[in-house]
């Protein structure tokens, strides 16, 4: 029902749309002039090629192409679990039968839509709808003529990403190191039972969690032909509805705050329900072709209805406050706007520069805010770039560029919410940033090579409030300030054959984050061979290391400091090929490998950081380590002129450990392999097929099989089945 | 707001007063007969009548006139394209700055004039769009971290490459922070929270993937380790050593973790 509503209700409206545009068209005009010229008499460049309205040919003698494609779905989820929880497969593919509102098979209709109309000048009309089901559908309408373009398009899509993580929830599975049960109970402070984590209540009632996404928008561009041949002007409208609810996990404030320690940590279906609204002017001009000037203004409100989530309500508890939300989400609106600026000086000289702001507003405030006195959120931002690149001879070009960007946020600090004895993480009051660097290229014909070297620096500052938690026990710092130089070869050293090689290296002498990188290198490579008979194969490899040494945790009474020592790697690589033996024979495969390796050290504290007799202990030194692999090959074959096919698979693979020592035993005696490792492969094979029936028809086949394997976590594992019937009738 | 209107105010008049002085002329029409002699439409072949001039955009050389052949006409350069399609378009003003350009990447890379350069979507992304699929045919490491078991759904048809993403530009010349570009999206993250958490104040890509990572809710480590980057674990709270029940998940807990309006622990 739900699908016959919505085609019900997006049918006629765009066709509404499409007969409203065309009624709106300009009078008829007489047909272009016949192109006839000699070729010698032609530019050897484009010439700005530009005609009036007032030539454009009568549009009752436009061509219409209308393609209707009806659609049956049939689906089958196997060997997963049941419909009163999330299959993985399911999280970007959730379906719904058409009978009963199964989840795990049935079927269910749908229609694709392609009308476009040609008035031998362009495409004016266009209509397209795409539809998987209730779940997944697009679709764009756009009309243009010489003087303006209009458009409108929605879209819907249900993610259940939130019913995998609930899978995950603390109560799932029966924790090993609590004997089995889903939580131990008693234990306090340090000892067997987790410490605060005493039992887990899940008071969700749900296992299911899947949010959509309805998005919107429309427009109108005013082209240059009614502003005078140098300007446009645009108005843009989006929004978008996200619906839904998802699981959410919290504990509880200590000292009986949480009641007694079997109700302190607990899990609730959380609503979503959020609009945005988004209306948007762009103007832009080149007046007489001298500069370019572009000036862009927008204003957003973000709208929560989702009912607000008091303590006392839901918890039966009055600590910290029996106001106090439960993941409060404001309303808010944004106001932007930019003026940008380019022009060409001697057609060797760019120079463009530009300038923006914003005002993000919070328009709501939860009951515990007001009653705290934080009555004002806001976040304001500037932003400004200049760059200039010249060319300076035929083979050599420079480039300089900076750019500023600050954040302020002038929200109010509540007294008794916000002071600084509830501070426990440093509260941003602006972030101030520099980035300026140059580049020179230098093209010359050894083996076609250009050859790039560059310098960038970055200064960032923060103003940081620190509450309770001094800097020196956190690794949050005020500055950043690094510098980059890199060079890049690229070349194409003989007939086919093209590389590229792109080593950088970066220092810091100050990271205001610990995954800044203190030092960094990187490097990257591509090349390329395409064979005069049809064979193009490319492939690249990429390094990344980057370090950091400099922020240091130190004791409360100022006697040992200790730096987080982080390091990640990052290796990927990857192969393609793709060969077309014959014109109606297409092959193609491609292999990627990335690995991740990253360690940090393992710290504890006696006490919590706000506490003066605070001391860090370094434990271990963990290492996350992922392998993943995607191997995908197909082809696309014209078996005849009636018949097209083809085929893809690809495989995907992700494994190794999440850490290392510590903290992997410790996962390992929780919950086995389901935290400690990532195994896991996902097969997708998909074949399908077009059969021209007769002139004005084809009919259309697809199945596709996915399969996903989780070695870590069984549960996960499943598959399905999608077979895909078509039949696309054209009308002209 | 009074800067805003004192802005559009002036725009708007120098649009209007303006607006019949430097109005265009009409163009020059080329024949391309001769090319049509040799070059015969096939099935999708549109020609936008701005586009209808074969020679406003290719030179053949004598040889081609004589013999024919590939590489013995000239295609259009990017800036033969621009010559057009860069006045009065805010989106294409930056274009030499983006990294496209300074890949040497000219339209017809991506653009087919003639006709689409993407006909028919591949059978494995038979939900995506044509646009994503085009970025795809070249940015491989992306198509690869699209498929990993958490990502943005690109491949489902959920969005597009270019939701996110800007062809025509770059960085440099972007007037937009990292994170205004994902919270144009995801607005419940942004702020303005009482309580912050620094890295979703100050880059969501120090903690998440978009593209694609083999962790959940696309992070670019799995919990624990993500978080013992930048924090260290009290014993009283988390034990002796910190156990796995509350290893396994730290946003079990602290799930506020974008920034509260109430707990300044980011529990809720």
């Amino acid at each position: 029902m739900k699908l016959k509503a919505s085609l019900v209700l997006t049918l006629p409206a765009l066709t509404l749309l499409a007969a409203s545009l065309q009624a709106a068209e300009p009078a008829a005009a007489p047909a272009p002039p016949a192109t006839q010229a000699p070729a010698d008499a032609a530019p050897t460049e484009a010439p700005a090629v530009e005609t009036t309205a007032a030539e454009a040919p009568p549009e009752d003698a436009a061509a219409w192409d209308i393609v209707l494609t009806p659609r049956l779905f049939l689906f089958d989820y196997f060997d997963g679990v049941g419909e009163d929880r999330t299959q993985f497969l399911e999280r970007y593919d959730y379906r719904e039968s058409i009978s009963g509102d199964d989840t795990r098979s049935g079927w269910y209709p749908d229609l694709d839509l392609d009308i476009t109309g040609n008035n031998g000048d362009r495409d004016f009309f266009v209509l397209e709808r795409r539809g998987f089901g209730e779940h997944n559908h697009r679709g764009l309408a756009k009309y243009g003529n010489d003087r303006l373009n209009v458009y409108g398009t929605y879209s819907k899509y249900r993610s259940a990403t939130g019913g995998i993580d609930y899978l995950y929830r603390p109560s799932e599975p029966a924790l090993l190191d609590y004997g089995g049960t889903t939580g131990g109970v008693g234990g306090g402070g340090q000892g067997q039972g987790g410490g605060f984590v005493n039992n887990f209540t899940d008071n969700s009632g749900t296992s299911l969690y899947s949010i959509d996404r309805t998005t919107y928008g429309a427009g109108i561009k005013l082209k240059p032909s009614i502003l005078g041949g140098w300007a446009t002007a645009s108005v843009d409208y989006s929004g978008y509805q996200r619906d839904g609810n998802k699981f959410a996990p919290f504990l509880l404030e200590g000292g009986g705050g949480g009641g007694t320690g079997q109700t302190r940590w607990r899990g609730i279906n959380l609503a979503v329900d959020e609009r945005m609204n988004r209306i948007g002017l762009t103007l832009s001009a080149s007046p007489q072709k001298r500069f370019e000037l572009a000036y862009e203004v927008s204003y957003e409100e973000f709208k929560n209805s989702a009912p607000e989530l008091q303590m006392e309500p839901v918890t039966g508890t009055t600590n910290p406050s029996p106001l106090a939300s439960l993941f409060y989400v404001a309303d808010t609106s944004l106001v932007t706007h930019g003026i940008r600026f380019s022009k060409r000086f001697d057609d060797r000289w760019l120079v463009s520069a530009g300038y923006g702001m914003s005002w993000l507003d919070q328009d709501s405030f939860s009951a515990y805010e007001t009653a705290s006195g934080h009555n004002e959120g806001k976040i304001s931002t500037d932003n400004a770039y200049l760059t200039l690149n010249g060319r300076v001879s035929p083979e050599v070009t420079l480039e300089g560029y900076i750019k500023h960007y600050n954040h302020d946020n002038d929200s109010s600090f509540g007294d008794g919410l916000i002071n600084t004895g509830t501070l426990v993480a440093p509260r941003i009051n602006s972030i101030d940033s520099m980035d300026y660097g140059v580049s020179a290229d230098w093209q010359t014909d050894f083996m076609k090579s250009g050859f790039t070297a560059g310098w960038r620096h970055l200064d960032r500052e923060r103003d940081l409030t620190y509450g309770s938690i001094a800097s020196a026990q956190s690794l949050y710092r005020e500055d950043t300030v690094s510098d980059e130089v890199y060079f890049k070869w690229s070349a194409r050293p003989a007939q086919g054959w093209t590389a590229e090689l792109k080593p950088s290296y970066l220092w810091s002498d100050k990271t205001g984050l610990v995954v800044e990188p203190e030092e960094a290198f990187l490097l990257k490579t591509k090349a390329s061979y395409a064979s005069p008979s049809g064979w193009v194969a490319s492939g690249f490899y990429d390094y990344k290391n980057r370090k950091n040494d400099n922020n240091t945790f130190t004791d409360g009474d100022g006697s040992i400091s200790q730096n987080q020592s982080l390091e990640g790697t990052l290796h990927s690589a990857g192969l393609s090929m793709n060969y077309m033996p014959r014109d109606y024979l297409n092959l193609y495969g491609n292999l990627y490998w990335m690995q991740d390796d990253v360690s940090s050290y393992l710290f504890s504290s006696s006490v919590q950081r706000w506490n003066p007799a605070v001391a860090f202990t370094l434990i271990d030194e963990p290492n996350y380590k992922i392998d993943s692999y995607v191997f995908n090959f197909g082809g696309d074959w014209d078996a005849s002129e009636k018949l097209n096919l083809s085929a893809s698979y690809t495989y995907t693979r992700s494994k190794g450990d999440v850490a290392s020592g510590t903290v992997y035993d410790q996962l390992v005696a929780a919950t086995g392999t389901i935290d400690s490792i990532i195994d896991n492969t996902l097969h997708s094979f998909a074949v399908g097929g077009d059969y021209l029936l007769s002139e004005k028809s084809t009919i259309k086949l697809n199945y596709i099989y996915d399969r996903y394997n989780d070695d870590a976590y069984d549960l996960l594992s499943g598959g399905v089945h999608t077979l895909a019937l078509g039949l696309a009738y054209t009308m002209q | 707001m009074r800067i805003l209107l004192a802005i559009l105010a002036t725009f708007a008049t120098l649009i209007l007063g303006f607006s019949s002085a430097w109005a265009q002329t009409p163009p020059v029409p080329i024949g391309n007969e001769l090319c049509q002699t040799c070059h015969v439409a096939y099935e999708g072949h549109k020609v936008n009548r701005y586009h209808s001039d074969c020679l406003a955009c290719h030179t053949p050389q004598d040889k081609h006139l004589a013999e024919g052949g590939r590489g013995t006409v000239s295609l259009p350069a990017a800036s033969n394209c621009l010559s057009c399609h860069q006045n009065n378009d805010h989106k294409r003003m930056n274009w030499e700055f983006s990294p496209h350009a300074k890949a040497k990447l000219d339209c017809r890379n991506c653009h087919g004039v003639h006709s689409p350069k993407i006909k028919e979507l591949n059978v494995g992304m038979w939900k995506s769009d044509r646009n994503s699929q085009m970025c795809m045919s070249c940015h491989k490491d992306v198509a690869a971290r699209l498929t990993m078991p958490s990502h943005h759904p690109v491949k489902e048809g959920g969005l597009s490459c270019v939701s996110c993403h800007d062809p025509h530009s770059g960085k440099q010349t972007t007037l937009a922070g990292k994170n205004e570009q994902c919270t144009k999206c995801h607005q419940n993250v942004r702020g303005p929270k009482v309580f912050e958490h620094a890295p979703a104040a100050e880059d969501c890509t120090i903690c998440h993937n978009p593209h694609g990572s083999p962790n959940r809710r696309l992070l670019q480590l799995a919990q624990p380790m993500l978080c013992l980057q930048c924090h260290s674990i009290t014993r009283n709270n988390h034990g002796n050593p910190p156990r796995g029940s509350q290893l396994r998940g730290c946003t079990n807990c602290h799930s506020a973790v974008h920034g509260s309006h109430s707990d300044p622990l980011l529990k809720y």
